[in-house]
């Protein structure tokens, strides 16, 4: 018996891969599931039910065709993956500010803090580092300027 | 609130805005060599120019 080698054929179905036995065809010719297209969130019911439903193991007629699909199954995740890491990206230019609620007198101490640290910053910079109003910060800023504690400009 | 006619603008070394959508920025030939990108904000838009502070007490 001669080596077992892989070939491909896309006479029929979507692709089908089978071992070849010594120039034979092997006996169970099962054509694998095609895998699905797009992106990882439309994929995402057909991994939910290959690992959690348990029922998608029994289609292989052995371990190697387990292992095939597995290998193309692979490069299709590594290829939605980059897909994902875009979506992700975008997703993380989003970023959600929260404003608390803060009196005056607490938020002056934060402010003045803030800029004790920092030494020159942006109104807008110190909104959204404190999580505190930018119209409140503004009137903080004008008061500190009155006071002499601080210099604005543009 | 100030300048809310059409055909008002602001220019300012940062400026704050908020709206509803914002568009993706579009990059725009101001010159030969100088290019800037635009972005259109619609619904309840609102620019700030904004203020920088400088800490000078104790």
């Amino acid at each position: 018996m001669g080596g077992k080698s892989l070939t491909s054929s896309s006479g029929s179905g979507a692709g089908v891969t089978r071992w070849v036995d010594g120039g034979a065809l092997d006996a169970v010719q099962a054509p694998l599931t095609p895998r699905p297209r797009g992106t990882i969130y439309e994929a995402l019911p057909f991994y939910l039910q290959m690992f959690l439903g348990g029922t998608r193991l029994s289609a292989y007629p052995n371990s190697s065709h387990f292992i095939i699909d597995g290998e193309r199954s692979r490069c299709f995740c590594i290829v939605n993956s980059i897909y994902m890491r875009e979506d992700m990206a975008l997703l993380a230019a989003i970023k959600v500010i929260e404003y608390r609620d803060a009196d005056y007198e607490t938020a002056k101490k934060e402010v003045a803090g803030y800029f004790l640290m920092v030494g020159k910053a942006y109104a807008s910079d110190a909104s959204s580092d404190l999580e505190l109003d930018y119209e409140l910060v503004c009137k903080i800023m004008d008061d500190l300027e009155l006071d002499g504690q601080m210099e604005i400009s543009l | 609130m100030k300048g809310s006619e059409v055909g008002d603008s602001n220019h300012g070394h940062r400026i704050i805005t908020e709206a509803r959508k914002v568009s993706d920025p579009v990059v725009i030939v101001k010159s030969g060599r100088h290019k800037a990108q635009r972005i259109v904000l619609t619904e309840n838009a609102l620019a700030i120019i904004d203020r920088k502070g400088r800490w000078c007490g104790q």
